[in-house]
């Protein structure tokens, strides 16, 4: 969010130029490219319910949809800026394009604190954000999904009202909807085992069988929940999982050198995802400082929690047996800790690469949703497999022959296939 | 025999039967050369020397010939553990110390020391088997692993089978024909483990739930997220017709052959979108998971000294074998052969073995169904007849997997599938030149190969008696290499496909390899001396060894009025006194015309093993006209000799059952075709395993004639 003197969007911008720099683009592709496509900006009124009517800002960026339909969360937060989502939007072209599904980048936000509305009033928030967008939208043009602070229900009401405008059923104008009505199974579990299936690969890449490799997680929510079921089911040993608790207002990490059990963990953590210290502790964990996540001795590190939790002040604090660092969080490296992660020879899984089951897991369900047909389980997670294993062969093979980081392997893919995208369609 | 002498036995039988050199390094050598430095010595209570263990052979005889008690007691020492620590057998070990903590029972103790035993035989073949790779999809790799786990039964077999090709067998040893395995995947049991905890499926009542329910529940199950990526990638990278087929910790284990106890899934694997595909297997798998637990195999457990619990499922995906033809797809020979014929005849000895063949799929041999039969050693002799013969009684149709057939899983038997076609039909296919001979009325001889006039014979004559292609060489040496390897006689299941491009060599595909029970060292029976006239019943073809007594209950089919056409009914009453018997624990004789278990019902009733797991004796009376080979019910009778049961055929003239002595015996039970009787003394049934001759008689009639004599 709106930090002092970071502005997401340059630094988005920066790492394109970079990236285009490599790939030698001609100056029109970096002018398409380098900025959003289209942008909306609108207000909604909403009638509070002390009678008030209350005017909030919204946005929706289309950064490009060369490939396919724009692709998003919305968010709702207090300190959104336009930037902020301009970034987010284009972030989002590139991790479609890396994964290689067809649909384009895009992002939208509400600035408010949903902490401060009651539930009818966003409800009629979230109806309002369709109304002023709603012509632009849509299965076949722009497709939303839950972001920070929204969930499954904004996304029901959003679709009623879209269905409503348009007099028919659109299940596909929006995803992360309840399975009970359009969602895709496979969906809570896809960005957690999105994130390992791309782990084993890698792993197999190192010669390590993942049956007998440690990790270390940041993080107890979702994502890290996932990524830890499905390690342990593969053989493998998480010895620590972190999460924040709001009684001390600190984090902490939960250490087992034997490795965690996670059904007695999840059995012990509330529905914010705080362990339950003292329960922790005598079922035989060891609670320590959250930042202790990165000191253990293992092979892996999985920062799914934060951004910025791996910095030039805490980077050395890694133990030198880590071999591989996972990043199910965005941006959980900065850019200084990862340039000293290289010189340690560490393999890192760039976030928008490793995290990218979330978004085909989604694309999954918008398939499903516009052909009104259903899939198995089955069929959900072995095509998330496969994409995400395709992806990640491509991205390394890249990052070998070309000697880069993954990072900047992950960006050439996925910017030149949008380039391409925009070549063939004869727009530059 | 310590595994050098093996070694070189079988090169030399290599080196003889194909005059080839052999230059290999050691087949065991490696895990031989440990085994001399350390040893225990076996000693009884008194401190008498019963065994020295020095290398895992010893190790082996000792399992099974020592009394389980000195064993238990050694084993609660450690001693087997710590020996083979010494020895380097790490793995080994480690599994071994487990167990000699865990058991207090000296029988369970060494069913499981037998049972880790044979896992270890078999998983020196696993470096032959690679764990699959998406990323390099090499066709060469025949035989890869999604898991992590055992193997189970088959799978292992297909495992040994792919190393002693690869040791053994170069493509110059059979000119014009390539022996290889099927492209095989095995999903391995910590799969299954993984499939039953994740879904809760462990808590199912299964004993109180119909075979379709278990089978829904198990459908509505999800595959573990583990391995389904792998899975989907094989499916979308192959739509060659697939066999899902169990490979289960018990099947095929040496002491317990579960075969054609649990499921097998044959798919046409045809469709362009992979997403059914993968699904048809999907559900293949987790229905071949759900028969773990049918009726069927739980009843067979339960004639078994294992349970349910014990057995854990791997699952072997193969290509079929075969050509397409129009819509059908079928290899052009399936066969089974075995290491040692348990109906020699003419101048073949049980130990020259015997190989069945077909045309098309192998339902034909495995089932019963007429099948060609020949001796490998000496494919030239005569089994049977006169041409006529052949012509009567070779086969007529055969089986072919129907490619656009509508599949659904709850129609569970192979019938959706496959379907019996004309042997026309082969013709019209252009399969036939191989295959068949022309029988020709004006001159009563059979000619090789195919003419326009006179009938066509599936007699196989242009391989087997004209040496087309080297088949009976190759499967000698199979089956002697196979049987050498594993220090038992064994049993293979292979195809033979022609290549529609005639430059092409033939291809020996080997589908499964396991072991046959061994012949029983033969106990001495001798009934040459006894009247004939005076026993219940004698047979001069019969199966077993031994004596069996303490039968007292007999079910027989009514044969006054009993018709072919009603066999299928028969099955169910069959299976319903069966249960019952068992409940009480009560050993039976089983009397009715024709073969039993065969799958054709004109042939005999077409029961399986489970319908009967508690007999003890089985009599085949004549019926009508047809001879009718005995031996070839493959999983039936394998099923029956594992048991131990005696197997007995009377003739019309001689030896025949006395019905009047049936008939006046007290009734238990009668249903329409079926009768249960009681004996008022117990049967004894002896059999002359060497002679294959056996007698029925009462036990209170020789106990008379003893007084009488007196």
């Amino acid at each position: 969010m709106a930090q002092k003197g970071f502005n997401a969007y340059t630094m988005a911008q920066e790492q394109f130029e970079k990236v285009a720099e490599q790939l030698e683009l001609d100056q029109t592709t970096r002018n398409l490219l380098r900025v959003p496509m289209r942008e909306y900006h609108f207000l909604i009124p909403v009638r509070m319910d002390d009678g008030n009517i209350k005017i909030f800002k919204g946005f929706r960026i289309q950064h490009n949809d060369a490939k396919g339909p724009c692709k998003g969360g919305i968010r709702f937060h207090p300190q959104e800026t336009a930037d902020t989502v301009r970034a987010l939007a284009m972030w989002m072209t590139w991790k479609c394009a890396v994964v290689d599904i067809p649909l384009g980048g895009g992002k939208g936000g509400v600035i408010c604190d949903p902490h401060d509305l009651s539930e009818r009033e966003q409800e009629n928030l979230c109806r309002g954000w369709v109304r002023q967008i709603a012509r632009d939208i849509g299965p076949v043009r722009d497709i939303p999904a839950p972001d920070v602070m929204t969930n499954s229900q904004h996304m029901l009401w959003m679709m009623d009202e879209y269905q409503t405008i348009f007099g028919g059923q659109y299940p596909g104008v929006i995803t992360g909807k309840p399975v009970e009505l359009g969602g895709s199974l496979g969906r809570p579990e896809a960005t957690g085992y999105g994130l390992v299936y791309m782990l084993r690969e890698a792993l197999k890449e190192r010669d390590t069988d993942i049956a007998n490799a440690t990790a270390s997680i940041e993080g107890f929510g979702n994502v890290a929940r996932y990524a830890a079921e499905l390690f342990i089911e593969y053989g493998g040993t998480v010895v620590s999982v972190s999460c924040w608790d709001q009684k001390d207002s600190c984090a902490y990490s939960y250490y087992k050198g034997k490795g965690i059990d996670l059904e007695e963990l999840v059995k012990i953590t509330d529905r914010f995802g705080a362990i339950d210290k003292k329960k922790a502790e005598n079922l035989g964990y060891e609670c320590r400082p959250g930042k202790d996540w990165l000191k253990h001795e293992v092979d892996i590190l999985m920062p799914n929690a934060l951004e910025n939790s791996i910095t030039k002040e805490n980077v050395n604090d890694i133990n030198s047996s880590v071999k591989l660092i996972i990043c199910g969080a965005n941006g959980p490296i900065t850019p200084e800790a990862d340039d000293v992660l290289e010189k340690k020879e560490v393999v890192v899984i760039p976030d928008f690469l490793a995290n990218a089951g979330g978004v085909v897991c989604s694309y999954f369900e918008q398939v499903q949703s516009n052909q009104n047909y259903y899939w198995s389980k089955e069929e959900v997670l072995g095509k998330l497999d496969d994409k995400m294993t395709d992806a990640f062969h491509k991205v390394w093979e890249l990052a070998k022959r070309k000697k880069v980081r993954l990072r900047d392997a992950a960006y050439m893919i996925a910017i030149s296939r949008v380039a391409e995208a925009c070549k063939l369609r004869g727009w530059i | 025999m310590n595994i050098n002498d093996k070694e070189k036995k079988i090169k030399s039988a290599i080196e003889e039967i194909t005059g080839i050199k052999l230059n290999h390094q050691d087949f065991y050598k490696d895990k031989d050369e440990k085994h001399s430095e350390s040893k225990i010595i076996i000693k009884d209570l008194n401190g008498k020397e019963l065994a020295k263990v020095q290398n895992l052979k010893d190790f082996e005889d000792v399992l099974l010939s020592v009394n389980k008690d000195i064993i238990l007691r050694y084993a609660k020492r450690n001693e087997f553990s710590k020996w083979l620590r010494s020895i380097g057998e790490v793995e080994l070990a480690d599994k071994y110390i487990t167990i000699e903590q865990e058991f207090d029972e000296g029988e369970k103790l060494r069913k499981k020391m037998i049972d880790i035993m044979e896992e270890f035989r078999y998983s020196i073949n696993q470096g032959y088997v690679t764990s699959y790779q998406r990323t390099n999809d090499e066709h060469h790799i025949k035989l890869s692993h999604i898991g992590t786990g055992s193997f189970g039964g088959k799978a292992r077999g297909v495992a040994f089978l792919a190393k002693i090709l690869s040791k053994y067998v170069t493509d110059d040893m059979f000119p014009g024909l390539r022996i290889t395995i099927p492209r095989s995947i095995v999903l391995s049991t910590d799969v299954f483990d993984s499939f039953i905890e994740h879904n809760d499926l462990s808590k199912l009542d299964i004993s109180h739930l119909s075979d379709e329910r278990i089978a829904s529940k198990f459908m509505a199950a999800n595959l573990p997220a583990t391995i389904i990526g792998d899975l989907r990638s094989f499916i979308r990278n192959t739509r060659r017709p697939l066999i899902v087929r169990s490979s289960s910790l018990l099947e095929d284990s040496l002491l317990q052959p579960f075969a054609g106890i649990y499921a097998s899934m044959l798919l046409p694997n045809e469709s362009w979108e992979t997403e059914l595909r993968f699904k048809e297997v999907c559900n293949a798998i987790k229905y071949v998971y759900a028969s773990t637990y049918f009726e069927k195999a739980r009843t067979y457990i339960k004639s078994t000294p294992k349970d349910v619990s014990d057995e854990k499922m791997a699952v072997l995906l193969q290509e079929v074998v075969g050509n397409k033809h129009d819509n059908y797809f079928y290899p052009t020979i399936s066969g089974v052969a075995k290491s040692y014929n348990y109906y020699p005849s003419g101048p073949c000895k049980p130990e020259d073995g015997i190989a069945y063949l077909a045309l098309g799929l192998g339902k034909a041999i495995v089932d019963g169904g007429s099948s060609y039969c020949f001796c490998p050693e000496k494919p030239k002799a005569p089994l049977f007849g006169t041409p006529k013969d052949f012509m009567r009684y070779s086969q007529k149709s055969y089986y072919a997997l129907k490619l656009k057939s509508v599949y659904t899983i709850f129609t569970k038997n192979e019938e959706t599938t496959l379907e019996k076609l004309d042997v026309d039909i082969a013709k019209k296919h252009g399969v036939l030149d191989k295959v068949a001979s022309t029988y020709l009325h004006r001159d009563d001889s059979l000619y090789p190969g195919l003419y326009d006039e006179g009938a066509i014979v599936i007699d196989f004559g242009p391989i087997v008696n004209y040496d087309a292609i080297p088949l009976a060489k190759a499967l000698k040496l199979l089956l002697r290499v196979g049987a050498l390897a594993l220090g038992y006689p064994v049993e293979i299941e292979f195809a033979v496909n022609f290549s529609r491009d005639e430059s092409e060599p033939a291809e020996l595909i080997i589908l499964q390899i396991r072991s046959m029970i061994p012949p029983d060292k033969y106990h001495d029976v001798n009934i040459e001396n006894i009247d004939i006239d005076k026993v219940l019943c004698y047979s001069e073809n019969a199966l077993g060894n031994g004596i069996i007594s303490g039968i007292k209950d007999i079910v027989y089919i009514k044969s006054e009025s009993f018709h072919m056409s009603n066999s299928n009914r028969a099955v169910s009453q069959i299976r319903e006194m069966n249960a019952k018997l068992m409940d009480t624990g009560k050993p039976y004789m089983l009397i009715g015309p024709g073969r039993w278990g065969s799958a054709d019902s004109w042939l005999g009733i077409p029961i399986i093993w489970s319908d009967i797991a508690g007999v003890k004796v089985i009599v085949e009376t004549p019926y009508g006209e047809r001879p009718i080979d005995p031996s070839q019910g493959s999983h039936f009778f394998h099923d029956m000799i594992s048991s131990q049961v005696g197997y007995l055929i009377t003739k019309k003239d001689k030896g025949n059952i006395d019905w009047n002595w049936l008939e006046s015996l007290t009734v238990i039970e009668e249903t329409e075709d079926v009768k249960h009787v009681e004996t008022s003394s117990e049967l004894e049934v002896s059999i002359d395993g060497k002679r294959g001759k056996a007698i029925i008689k009462e036990k209170l009639m020789i106990d008379n004639k003893i007084k009488t004599k007196k």
